[in-house]
């Protein structure tokens, strides 16, 4: 039922550094926290004084902000505390990103952009970023911890937070709604479509795929 | 393929810009109005010299909204091949012409918050159709115009009148020179910086947008390369079964072309793949012209773009 190769479903891969940008804005949340303090740990090793950038001569900056607010209860806080030096906390996600325009507003050009946490986090700040003309050369972001899904529901435009299972019944008209692979990256949720239309009532089995 | 036809224009007014560069207007022969184009789009024009067709890439340098005319610059190339002599020496009002269909490979970003132009000379052209459009909108933008002086430098009055403190010129004869590394630091996130003019221009704004940080996908830059008059050479077209010469003066194109093969072909400037060809066989060497292919393409020899690129070669087969 579910077709596959859909091309908006979002790619992750691990943060790398860029040695191109001159700043590097790091943003995670919850067990995200963990992929920053691998990037950190990467970042020193290549800035050593030998210089691996592509132009050591420019000096570089590096911001961190990161919320605690996790499904799965992992809090990197305090190591990524030790490894940045300077860390902007957050306890909750929409705090986070209340303040992020503002930030992005003070960036320069030369900015690199490197997200990680939950995909439906990712989207929110992708979304952000976008209004700043950021483009796929200067967002990394890396999927850490639940790959619970966020939902839209295509007839009533109510969003579905944290849907791990296939079939959702949608929390706004209480339809019976499909999980697609189909997102979209203007309103960072994948798109939920009524299952039993044809059939009402007959539906195939709910599972969840999505932990 | 079929290559998309011609317009046939007249030539409407000449206007000497400078003492090199020459200003024409067309309208369509039927007085049609002109397909319509977006800043930063480039026409090929036609030229019938005798027997000889010259098919050069020009900016479109008029308005966007107004499609009565089209409006070109030229600027007499200093070992021209030809076309832009014919243009300088033969051309006058009334003259008549062809134009293919406008083709833009630089366009301004639509998302950017801010824009940058940067031209030399002649690589003013795009970005007056480029001025029109932005100061339609509401995002910042800046010119800054270098020219060797103000009585060589195209349209500087124009300019200075239509967008006073958003462009800044720079004259060569006083000494002024631009610091891309000034202009291009600190500047507003989501700015493009879009550059046009001679090859070291375009590589030291390039090199200096990266220096500070830039990622590609905000660096535009647009340079036609007219094809380089070299030793003549033979080619041998495979599908078609023919020899071909190609003579010192004539692009390997161009002489494809005079045989009465067609390939697809777009910019004829080396900048927009179109008219790649793969090499089926090569003794010799390929004196690659285009700002297309990447350095191991070139390298390895497999393809060619015959609108700007030559060799030297016991033998050159191409799957044309």
């Amino acid at each position: 039922m579910l077709i596959s190769g859909i091309r908006s479903k979002p790619v992750y891969a691990p943060l790398t550094a860029d040695h191109g940008g001159r700043d590097h804005l790091l943003v995670a949340q919850g067990s995200g926290g963990e992929a920053l303090i691998r990037l950190l740990d990467q970042m020193q090793q290549s800035s050593s004084p030998s210089g691996k950038g592509r132009y050591p001569q420019e000096k570089t900056h590096t911001h961190v902000l990161y919320a605690t607010e996790s499904m799965s209860g992992k809090n990197y806080a305090g190591k990524l505390q030790r490894a940045a030096g300077e860390v902007k906390i957050y306890s909750t996600i929409s705090e986070l990103l209340a303040e992020l325009p503002s930030l992005l507003s003070e960036c320069t050009m030369g900015t690199r952009l490197y997200v990680a946490g939950s995909e439906s986090f990712i989207g929110s700040v992708t979304k952000i970023a976008a209004q700043f003309d950021l483009n796929k050369d200067e967002i990394q972001s890396e999927a850490c911890g639940t790959s619970a899904r966020r939902v839209y529901c295509i007839h009533c435009r109510r969003f579905n937070e944290a849907v791990k299972t296939n079939i959702v019944e949608c929390v706004g008209c209480r339809r019976w709604l499909l999980v697609r692979d189909h997102y979209s990256r203007r309103l960072a949720a994948y798109m939920g479509v009524m299952v039993d239309a044809e059939a009402p009532g007959q539906l195939p089995p709910v599972e969840e795929i999505y932990q | 393929m079929k290559q998309a036809e011609t317009i046939p224009v007249e030539v409407v007014e000449v206007e000497q810009a400078t003492p090199q560069v020459k200003h024409f207007t067309f309208a369509a022969r039927d007085r049609h109005p002109l397909p319509p184009f977006s800043g930063g789009s480039h026409v090929i024009v036609v030229m019938r010299s005798g027997e000889r067709i010259y098919r050069n890439p020009y900016s479109l340098m008029g308005s966007p909204l107004s499609l009565d005319t089209y409006e070109v610059a030229i600027r007499r190339a200093d070992q021209s091949r030809g076309g832009s002599a014919f243009m300088h020496e033969q051309v006058k009002v009334g003259t008549h012409l062809e134009v293919a269909q406008p083709v833009n490979l630089f366009p301004l970003a639509k998302t950017a918050r801010k824009h940058i132009l940067i031209a030399g000379g002649i690589g003013i052209t795009p970005f007056m159709a480029q001025l029109v459009q932005l100061r339609r909108q509401t995002a910042p933008y800046e010119l800054h115009y270098s020219v060797r002086s103000l009585e060589h430098g195209p349209f500087c009055e124009r300019l200075k009148q239509d967008e006073g403190d958003k462009v800044v010129l720079y004259y060569d004869d006083a000494g002024q020179r631009m610091n891309f590394h000034d202009l291009l630091s600190n500047q507003l996130l989501g700015t493009h910086v879009y550059v046009c003019g001679p090859g070291g221009m375009i590589e030291a704004v390039v090199n200096s947008a990266r220096a500070a940080g830039w990622s590609d996908s905000h660096i535009h830059w647009e340079q036609f390369v007219t094809p380089p008059v070299g030793e003549s050479f033979d080619v041998f077209l495979a599908k078609a079964g023919i020899n071909v010469h190609v003579p010192a003066e004539s692009s390997l194109l161009e002489a494809i072309e005079a045989a009465g093969v067609d390939p697809p072909y777009l910019c004829r400037g080396g900048v927009c793949g179109t008219c790649e060809t793969d090499v089926i066989e090569l003794e010799g060497e390929i004196f690659h012209y285009d700002s297309f292919l990447s350095d191991e393409e070139k390298a390895s020899c497999k393809k060619i773009m015959p609108c700007i690129s030559r060799a030297r070669c016991k033998s050159l087969v191409l799957d044309l």
